[in-house]
């Protein structure tokens, strides 16, 4: 039962403990500065936790916050079990129930049926007190033993990477053990149960080799909300503190680019992002208010708030260094010259229906593609995807250990030949692409480095680019049936890039006003006709 | 006593093993497979999509392996052009070739190989066609559609894919649905039928499609697999579970009272799964004939047209608009799409859209025309409209012609231009015919086709069916 406190009471009580200053709007004391993450060994500022959780969970996870806490040890029913209290939408206790054994058989008995007003009846008679539940979760202290194996691995690799892998392992066990088990599902959680049986075949411990314990081009991740900021960040030289806060006194809201600006100072990474609480809370919000999995219908309206978020750079959301396509001198000089580019305007009324529709059309109502991961020409693992009406419908993780390596020369017939054995293994696959990771990790330090946000230093970038995309022509990444690809470069060949460019762009954003239906170019070309014409005078005047 | 027959109905956890349980419940493919024959597959591979659009190849694979295990000395996988699409060209893209060649058949297709002319006086439309060689002289041929529903024939099965067969200018013939000349296009896939009835049919309706088939419709999963030696029936049990009543569908209703197979559900024995417990009611597809579904900002303005002539295109252009041209549309709004014999003239000159031998004949002497509105960049202006020839213009020629019109003005739709990569045939049946004339009338218009006959002649038809000295020449001018 050590781990059960360590990973789960005491962190929850922390939270409780701050949470109740707030709702009483009492100033939090020294003691109150930081509190454990609950399941990990993380630590967090616990003011803009608690805050974060506020007005977070209701949306996740239902009206109802209050949820009573049962332990279950195979067929045994341990105590005591306990109830979270909720007031204004704050943790604000947790209390120990002592209930006899068949007090708890019972309790668990009506959870299976999703009884609660029974529960409730009987646990308001025990606490003498109205309560109105949300759900009941059955933990069994495996679960809680598991997390102490994930923590003591992190305090010995201080691979924060690792150490959400290891967590991710220990959720899916939890699952699949039912070493978790809701009563009724809130939502969040339905969704991550429903997340986790759509992979198929697998472990999450292979991603280790896939993603390095200290990945390069570090980057954080902050939230503002008028109340409070919070941002997340690797810290190598403490990696267990991994969420902090950009303003620790209390109150002063930030912006998203005041915050981005001075998260990049506190934290020494190399990019970071902030985001605005409100739009992200209810974008996730929209997404798991639908059972998974997601088919056309359920993912056009998160699609089009995505693209809305995406639309509110500079209001809800920054970046910093700011990219150049992103910097307002450059958008103010697109916009002088009527170019079809500012994000500000993606177009969020046909970009979803557009791509949902054309996924659809392009690889059909139901299909499977293989992504094989390859590093130094060997099989890292290979990822099937199982779509259907446009959406994710099962993941599937393969070793690839039975399939022989790329052999130089030809990959191409090497990929037909894994296409054809994953037919056998793993059904028919419409496209099979091969990637090798040294070239994401090339891409991402691309777009991670300087370079991207310097005018001066972006003709090194460009040039970087241009190797990168080369190699996307070369062995480092390979697509079959590519008949299609060829037929698009035929297209870009023939059109040109600059051409094509230029359409996509009209696709994706909108317009300041229609096209005119009569002949295009007539106001450009008057206008380039008077600024040469203005040129030409100035050269002759000076 | 009535004439009765069987179809099985299998689920599987996959489309292999419910072709090989379909099998199993109707006594082994041994009965119709004999050791040292030579079997030919026909798919319905009508695009590059994937699944529901096109018959999925675990139901070719599940059906080679139950043939060579029966003793086929050959396994041949056959399609032909889809409305000028090369198979060879839509197999590539899709992987079906080197996957099919891989697993020991031999792929055939058939635009590239001598046909085989067959007439049948007693026919009611089609009285003579052309077949593919290699189906004729198969000792089996198995069509193994995919389950869907479709703008002019309420589903698309079995009987529609035995159509696929024919070359190209016959499928051309009697498409247009016009019964008033002794032309009816649901008639002539019985004809069809009558002289290629298939030995076998398997239906793949592991995903079906409902809504706008047979290319823009939704997917429906039904997991089943049908299988019957009767073409029809398989096709009525298959309309039975996309909800359609018995005897409802117009196709195996036709073929029942032309005596080609059983479409009455009371006459047929289903083996292996209920019907009633997998049936479900599909969104039937509405045909672009039909005014008021046109999407905002596009105006057809209809003539008098062949319903399954330039009536499906116009379709298809209006479910391709609906779905992924909006941005277009909306920016370019009102696009007009003339049609049909002589449409209503439109009301606005710029962006029209002339669809059709019919409409760009009849519509000759229209302001449109005489006096055109000019688009385009100020120094390579060009007429604001375009002229889509053919009786009916292929898919991808429309597709091609519509993004030349509004090139510069529509970003979405002129990035579809890329279709001109696939090698499509162009054909039209009236190269050389005079533009006032009206060619599609010949087809089914003996005074017609009488009093043009010379210009008919030397009008320039395609080559290939006619070098071979095995076809004879069917309908030309006589």
């Amino acid at each position: 039962m050590d781990s059960l406190e360590k990973y789960w009471l005491r962190p929850w009580e922390g939270i409780a403990s701050i949470s109740r200053k707030l709702e009483q709007k009492q100033a939090p004391g020294p003691e109150d500065l930081e509190i454990i993450l609950p399941f990990t060994n993380l630590t967090a500022p616990a003011r803009a936790t608690a805050l974060l959780l506020k007005k977070t969970l209701p949306g996740l996870l239902g009206p109802e916050l209050d949820h009573l806490v049962l332990l279950r040890n195979g067929t045994d029913l341990l105590p005591p079990a306990f109830l979270f209290r909720h007031r204004d939408g704050f943790l604000v206790s947790i209390d120990r129930l002592e209930l006899p054994p068949d007090k708890l058989a019972e309790l668990f008995s009506l959870s299976q049926k999703a009884n609660l007003s029974q529960i409730e009846t009987q646990i308001s008679a025990q606490i003498k007190s109205d309560l109105k539940l949300g759900w009941v979760v059955v933990i069994n202290p495996e679960f809680f033993f598991l997390l102490e194996k994930a923590g003591q691995e992190f305090i010995s690799s201080r691979s924060l990477t690792h150490y959400q892998i290891d967590l991710l392992s220990v959720f899916k066990k939890a699952g699949e053990l039912k070493l978790l088990e809701f009563f009724p599902s809130p939502p969040l959680f339905a969704r991550v149960e429903e997340f986790l049986t759509q992979i198929t075949d697998f472990d999450p411990q292979a991603l280790k080799t896939i993603i390095p314990s200290s990945p390069e081009g570090s980057f954080c991740l902050g939230l503002t909300d008028p109340e409070f900021n919070l941002a997340f960040h690797l810290n190598p030289e403490n990696p267990s503190r991994v969420a902090v806060s950009l303003d620790p006194q209390a109150g002063g809201s930030l912006s998203p680019s005041a915050a981005a600006r001075r998260l990049r100072k506190v934290s020494g990474s190399r990019m970071a992002v902030c985001f605005e609480l409100e739009p992200v809370r209810d974008l996730i919000v929209k997404l798991v208010s639908h059972p998974l999995p997601w088919q056309k219908e359920e993912l056009l309206s998160p699609l089009k708030k995505l693209i809305q978020l995406i639309q509110g750079y500079g209001r809800n959301w920054s970046i910093n260094p700011v990219p150049l396509p992103l910097k307002s001198w450059l958008r103010g000089l697109t916009r002088l010259f009527r170019l079809p580019y500012d994000i500000s305007r993606l177009d969020d009324e046909f970009l979803p229906g557009t791509i949902l529709e054309g996924i659809s059309l392009g690889v059909g109502g139901h299909s499977q593609h293989a992504i094989i991961l390859l590093d130094q020409k060997e099989i890292k693992g290979i990822l099937v995807l199982e779509l259907f009406r446009s959406g994710v419908r099962k993941i599937k993780f393969l070793s690839g250990k039975e399939i022989p390596p790329p052999r130089d020369p030809g990959r191409i017939e090497w990929l037909k030949e894994t296409k054809f054995a994953l037919w056998d293994q793993a059904g028919w696959m419409n496209y099979a692409i091969a990637i090798d990771l040294s070239l994401l990790r090339e891409l991402n330090q691309a777009l991670a480095g300087k370079e991207f946000s310097s005018l001066t230093k972006s003709p090194w970038l460009l040039l970087r680019l241009g190797r990168i995309i080369s190699k996307f022509k070369q062995d480092e990444f390979i697509f079959y049936p590519n008949l299609m690809l060829d037929t698009l470069g035929k297209f870009i060949q023939k059109e040109g890039i600059l051409s094509i460019g230029y359409r996509l762009l009209q696709a994706a954003f909108k317009r300041d006003r229609p096209r005119p239906r009569g002949l295009l170019y007539v106001r450009e070309t008057i206008i380039a006709g008077l600024v040469i014409l203005l040129g030409i005078i100035l050269f002759l005047i000076l | 006593m009535e004439k009765r027959t069987t179809v099985s109905i299998a689920t599987g956890k996959n489309r292999i093993e419910a072709v090989q349980r379909a099998f199993e419940y109707l006594g082994g493919i041994g009965k119709w497979v004999k050791p040292g024959s030579r079997v030919l597959l026909k798919p319905n591979i009508m695009s590059t999509g994937g699944t529901p659009m096109i018959t999925h190849i675990d139901v070719l694979k599940g059906l080679y392996m139950l043939c060579k295990d029966a003793g086929a000395k050959e396994v041949m996988v056959g399609e032909n052009s889809v409305c000028g699409l090369e198979p060879r060209v839509q197999f590539d893209f899709i992987g079906y070739t080197d996957a099919l060649k891989r697993l020991g058949a031999r792929v055939v297709f058939f635009d590239e190989e001598e046909w085989v002319y067959r007439s049948r006086p007693e026919n009611l439309c089609l009285k003579d066609m052309h077949l593919p060689k290699s189906l004729v002289e198969a000792d089996l041929w198995i069509t193994v559609p995919v389950a869907k529903t479709h703008v002019a024939t309420v589903s698309t099965l079995g009987i529609k894919n035995s159509h696929g067969i024919l070359a190209d200018e016959d499928k051309a013939r009697h498409h247009r649905l016009r019964p008033e000349f002794g032309s009816s296009l649901l008639d002539k896939f019985i004809d069809v039928l009558a002289v290629a009835k298939a030995g076998l049919s398997v239906m793949d309706m592991f995903d079906a499609m409902e809504g706008q088939g047979p290319g823009f419709g939704d997917t429906v999963e039904m997991k089943l697999i049908l299988a019957g030696e009767d073409v029809t029936a398989v096709d009525a049990v298959t309309d039975y579970l996309m909800g359609f009543g018995n005897l409802e569908p117009p196709l195996p209703r036709k073929a029942q009272e032309r005596g080609l197979g059983i479409a009455d559900l009371n006459r047929i024995d289903f083996l292996g799964e209920n019907p009633n417990d997998h049936r479900q009611k599909f969104i039937p597809a509405i045909g672009g004939d039909i005014p008021g579904f046109d999407p905002p900002g596009v105006e057809v303005l209809r003539g008098d047209m062949c319903r399954s002539g330039c009536g499906m295109p116009i379709s298809y252009m209006i479910d391709l608009f609906k779905l992924v041209l909006g941005k277009d549309l909306k920016e370019l709004a009102p696009i007009t799409v003339l049609c049909g014999d002589n449409p209503p003239p439109p009301k606005d000159k710029r962006f029209i859209f002339v669809f059709g031998d019919c409409a760009i004949y009849s519509t000759w002497n229209y302001e449109y025309r005489r006096k055109p509105a000019y688009i385009g960049p100020w120094w390579r202006r060009r007429p604001a409209f375009i002229d889509v020839p053919g009786c009916v213009p292929l898919s991808l020629s429309w597709i091609r012609d519509f993004a030349k019109l509004i090139r510069g003005y529509g970003p979405v739709l002129s990035l579809t231009s890329m279709v001109e990569f696939a090698e499509t045939q162009k054909y039209t049946f009236a190269e050389g015919v005079p533009l006032e004339k009206n060619p599609r009338r010949w087809q089914f218009d003996p005074e017609f086709r009488k009093k043009y006959a010379k210009e008919i002649e030397a009008s320039h038809q395609p080559e290939y069916i006619y070098k071979n000295e095995s076809c004879k020449l069917s309908g030309k001018g006589k």
